[in-house]
């Protein structure tokens, strides 16, 4: 496979996973939500991706962001309410965005995952930057991670590497982690979210991660053995 | 440059973000620069290799933390926290040491044993928050530390400058109860508490006195005894007969040094064990010969009915009462007081022409006279005996009663000042030497009762000693200014939750109220400012046995911070540190000392007073330091007194125990303030006008999944106990309720949609909703949790001016 394209490919993805680290991270933020309703970026995604959810994901998104496109102020509050009452609280978190919530069978924070993700990290010479103070399996920072895997498996093939350690990296952290409680949890903000925005981002993000996961192994099995 | 490229095997890599379309995908992922900010570090090393010092030891090693539970059960248990890499993967309890009857393990029960469910609870508050929607509403926006310490220390100076101190109140709260540092109970200084002694250096608050697990038992008993007192469970196993009379323990006080497991340890030595409780409770089921179902709110017409069986046979102890108390009959009344006021005469019916006779009882209490005969006689002839007092009967209407009632039958049975043989009150449990932080004298003397405080809020002006405030004739101001620090009572656990919210909802009553908790509580709903707690594992306190109430060995436990507090969590000692520099206090609050400065103080201060206690650092890592039992004093209630009255009197008017109390007869309301104890008509009850719709009487026990609110959100506790309300299968039957049925549970001040648990285990005319459960309105303003206090009233006691949350009647149907 070209060298440009897989740089491409990895690249395009990073900025993918860099979008979701940020927005599941932060919520929506003022410029964030100024450039996805001036651009149409996601309508693109739409037509170029075949899977349906992303396709749905996107569409909810872009339709919203274009009818609320004049009063972006209120929208930005009304998601950031929606954000709140899903993510951050206070009150009942309609859709915990920690790994070990979904998977643990006690659905608590700092779980076995939690530190099985820190493990992960580690293994890659990395550390939260809140270590013991936010778990390390915010699905914000998983994606973060997977857009620094993504980041260094460019630069890896860029200086003449072939990236195979990032890329299985990559492979095992979607396997082991992202999809097994992924679905879950966009399922919650299906459920609960009071806005298409964070209904079609649920379907994005599910769709985005299954889509990517085909790639991935597509990529993985075409490269040279040994 | 191609965007499509084929593979060798042929299969197509569309890359669905085109290289045209970067730019614009940066601007939205913000790129590496809005990641630069945040969440994971290192890594920019080539090849991926791991970061050396995140390889070492501290990844798989164990350590064992010492520290323990702490809420309002009464109850103070050793809990052990097993960490790796910063995380508490599980715990375990005081589980190691020698298990003798001298110095038992302080083993936690099912609730301690659940922290991890509360500590790692992903609806823990994470941020400092303003209220942005009506008060009461539920909407917050997050805002910073700064912004949250700025504003609380603006509003704490305007409100001050405009209506002065006495308009602060810190309401009642018992979620972290009886540490030395962090304790959240305003009541007593002795606990420690850094809003106390911030509040206190600020020109002080509105004082409160009493409580809503035992408001009329602690006004009561001083006056009867002197001071509060009681036999140590550990002397339980001297009784032949113990009387649980609506007491619950098995439940209550099932932890390892408490009252549950003294009262097994008194059976197995051979004690008759008789429960009186309108529940078949565990207590019932686990530890009672017989169980003798009572109709709530009628305790004093049995303890009449079996004093009237004491005196017709004879089997009363004449010179016992003689000797230790006032009132009992003529010869025996306190100077200057009518002698035909007496107790006996009150017996026997000579005022009111009616003998309390087991007859008269009967259809009162539901109990057969000959089984109230029989008891008289068992109380009578088995000695020694300790009857141990209940609270849930005292939060009724006419509370007071009850309380002083038991303590006669004691007395007339001669017991009391020896082993297992008891004064008729609670247990007690001994004291242990211990320092505290200093909170400080509060410079308002004003005083309400802690059941008053809604009604201080509407017409504090115009509340004085009638309505029970003391040290000053008239409240200066309403209250304006509110901090609810671990505590639900601002709402959930108070009386009539729709008339609480209509006062707490408008801000022109209370301008300002700041809640600081763990989670967003019923009562969290109502802040202006709302702050993220620590949890008691994320500080450093210490805890006594002696704060328990209901220990029968004496320890002390160090309560270590286990872990860092996550988000941005703060505690108690930090938030006033940073309002006192705000309030140019903090020279004089911090006195230049942090948390660990004050708590080498406070065990400095216990080693002094005990020279054998351990020393900070020793203390610190064996976590829980046992007192030899030599040191725990003889467990005996008023002793001295019992020993030797004469020398050694009470502190009452007589010296004596008032069975007539002539404080109570000069109020001159002897229908609802009788000088001697007496059964009276509650005022809202089966044979009330209220009965005719509302025919069921509604309690509320104290269940096993929770400490009163804390807990209500802990699944496992939720699994083992779950919220239902209990109902006889009469009651259900008669009404088309089957087991498990959703019911509707209502009176003119509220409505609660629930599960129907249809069981013999509550006698028929009473509906049991478990106190605690967190009030959850659906859109109609039904409660969907079961929150008693959607339908409990405000009206206080006459005397005590406490809660009556367990009078109640209603009316059940199927939802």
């Amino acid at each position: 496979m070209e060298k440009e394209l897989l740089i491409e490919w990895h690249q395009g993805r990073e900025l993918v996973y860099s979008f979701l680290a940020r927005i599941y991270q932060e919520g929506p933020a003022r410029d964030l939500l100024a450039a996805l309703a001036g651009e149409d970026i996601l309508a693109e995604l739409a037509t170029r991706s075949q899977n349906e959810d992303l396709i749905t994901g996107c569409r909810l998104m872009q339709a919203e962001l274009e009818a609320r496109r004049r009063d972006l102020e209120a929208y930005r509050q009304e998601l950031q309410g929606d954000y709140n009452r899903l993510f951050v609280g206070p009150g009942h978190l309609e859709a915990p965005p920690w790994e070990s919530v979904y998977r643990s069978k006690e659905h608590l924070l700092f779980g076995e995952e939690t530190l099985a993700v820190r493990e992960f990290y580690r293994s890659f010479g990395l550390e939260s930057k809140k270590k013991n103070q936010e778990p390390d399996d915010h699905l914000g920072l998983e994606m973060e991670f997977m857009a620094w895997l993504c980041r260094e498996a460019a630069a890896s093939i860029q200086s003449g590497g072939d990236a195979g350690h990032f890329l299985a990296g990559q492979e095992r952290f979607l396997k082991e982690h992202l999809e097994q409680w992924v679905p879950a949890l966009t399922a919650d903000i299906q459920r609960a979210a009071r806005t298409d925005f964070f209904r079609g981002l649920a379907l994005f993000t599910r769709g985005w991660l299954a889509s990517d996961t085909v790639e991935v192994e597509m990529v993985l099995e075409e490269r040279p053995k040994g | 440059m191609s965007t499509q490229g084929k593979s060798k095997g042929g299969t197509v890599l569309n890359p669905l973000i085109s290289r045209r379309s970067f730019l614009k995908w940066s601007a939205i992922a913000g790129g590496s620069l809005a990641l630069a900010g945040c969440s994971l570090n290192g890594g920019a090393d080539e090849g991926g290799k791991p970061v050396a010092n995140l390889t070492g030891a501290s990844a798989g090693k164990e350590l064992v933390i010492p520290t323990s539970c702490i809420h309002n059960c009464g109850g103070r248990c050793f809990l052990k926290a097993h960490v790796r890499d910063g995380i508490i993967t599980h715990l375990s309890t005081d589980d190691d040491r020698t298990d003798s009857f001298e110095v038992p393990q302080v083993r936690a029960c099912q609730r301690g044993r659940s922290q991890l469910k509360r500590l790692y609870h992903p609806d823990r508050l994470k941020y400092p928050m303003k209220r942005v929607g009506e008060r009461g509403e539920g909407k917050f926006e997050r805002i910073s530390w700064d912004e949250a310490l700025d504003t609380i220390a603006l509003k704490m100076k305007e409100i001050k400058a405009r209506y002065g101190n006495e308009a602060f109140y810190y309401v009642y709260a018992t979620g972290t109860l009886g540490t030395t540092l962090y304790n959240c109970y305003a009541e007593f200084p002795n606990y420690g508490g850094p809003l106390q002694r911030l509040l206190n250096l600020f020109g002080g608050y509105l004082n409160y006195y009493g409580n809503y697990s035992a408001a009329q038992y602690y006004y009561v008993v001083p006056m009867m005894f002197g001071s509060m007192g009681g036999n140590s469970p550990k002397d339980l196993r001297h009784a032949r007969l113990i009387v649980l009379w609506g007491h619950n323990p098995v439940e209550t006080k099932l932890a390892g040094a408490g009252g549950a497991w003294y009262l097994q340890q008194a059976k197995k030595a051979g004690a008759k064990i008789i429960v009186i409780d309108p529940r078949y409770s565990d207590t019932v089921g686990s530890l009672a010969d017989e169980w003798i179902p009572i109709r709530p709110g009628t305790d004093m017409a049995l303890v009449s009915a079996i004093a009237y069986v004491l005196i017709e046979e004879g089997l009363y102890d004449q010179e016992f009462l003689n000797r230790y108390t006032v009132g009992f009959d003529e010869e025996h009344m306190p100077p200057g007081y009518p002698p035909q006021e007496c107790y006996k005469n009150y017996i026997l019916g000579k005022q009111d022409g009616q003998p309390k006779t087991p007859e008269w009882a009967e259809p009162i209490t539901r109990i057969p006279a000959n089984r109230i005969r029989q008891l008289a006689r068992e109380m009578a002839r088995i000695k020694p005996m300790t009857i141990l007092q209940g609270w849930g009967m005292q939060r009724r209407a006419y509370g007071e009663q009850i309380v002083r009632g038991i303590p006669v039958l004691a007395a007339m049975t001669g017991n009391g000042g020896k082993p297992g043989s008891g004064p008729g009150l609670d247990m007690a449990s001994p004291p242990v030497p211990m320092g505290v932080y200093p909170t400080g004298n509060n410079p308002v003397k004003a005083t309400i009762s802690f059941f008053t405080f809604t009604d201080a809020i509407i017409r504090g002006t115009e509340m004085g000693p009638q309505d029970g405030v003391v040290g000053v004739e008239r409240l200066s101001s309403n209250i304006k200014f509110i901090w609810n620090y671990a505590g639900n009572a601002l709402f959930n656990q108070h009386a009539n939750i729709k008339r609480t919210h209509e006062i707490l909802r408008d801000t022109s009553k209370v301008e300002f109220i700041v809640v600081h908790d763990l989670f967003m509580t019923p009562s969290a709903r109502y802040a202006d400012i709302l702050l993220p707690d620590t949890h008691h594992f994320e500080r450093n306190d210490i805890t006594t046995s002696a704060t328990a109430h209901i220990a029968g060995s004496s320890y002390a436990i160090f309560m270590n911070k286990v872990i860092d507090p996550p988000y941005e969590c703060r505690n108690m000692l930090d938030i006033c540190t940073e309002l006192a520099r705000r309030l140019g206090l903090e020279k004089e609050f911090t006195e230049g000392k942090n948390e660990e400065d004050w708590l080498r103080e406070i065990v400095n201060t216990a080693k002094q007073k005990l020279p054998d206690f351990p020393d900070y650092e020793t203390f610190k890592k064996m976590g829980i330091f046992k007192l030899s039992p030599d040191k725990e004093g003889s467990g005996i209630g008023f002793e001295d007194f019992y020993r030797d009255p004469e020398n050694h009197p009470l502190g009452t008017p007589s010296g004596k125990i008032q069975i007539f109390d002539p404080r109570m007869y000069d109020k001159g309301n002897p229908k609802e303030i009788p000088a001697v104890p007496k059964y009276i008509e509650e005022w809202e009850s089966p044979w009330s006008q209220e009965a005719q719709k509302y025919p069921l009487q509604a309690i509320g026990h104290h269940y096993k999944h929770r400490v009163h609110s804390t807990f209500d959100n802990v699944s496992w506790l939720e699994e083992a106990a779950p919220q239902v309300a209990f109902l006889n299968p009469v009651d259900a039957g008669a009404r088309g309720i089957k087991d498990g049925d959703m019911v509707r549970i209502f009176n003119d001040r509220g409505e609660i949609i629930m599960p129907c648990r249809v069981t013999p285990r509550i006698m028929p005319g009473v509906i049991d909703i478990p106190e605690g459960g967190w009030f959850t309105p659906d859109a109609g303003g039904t409660d969907r949790r079961g929150c008693i206090n959607t339908i409990t009233s405000h009206r206080v006691n006459p005397l005590a001016f406490g809660n009556a949350q367990n009078t109640n009647q209603v009316q059940v149907e199927k939802a």
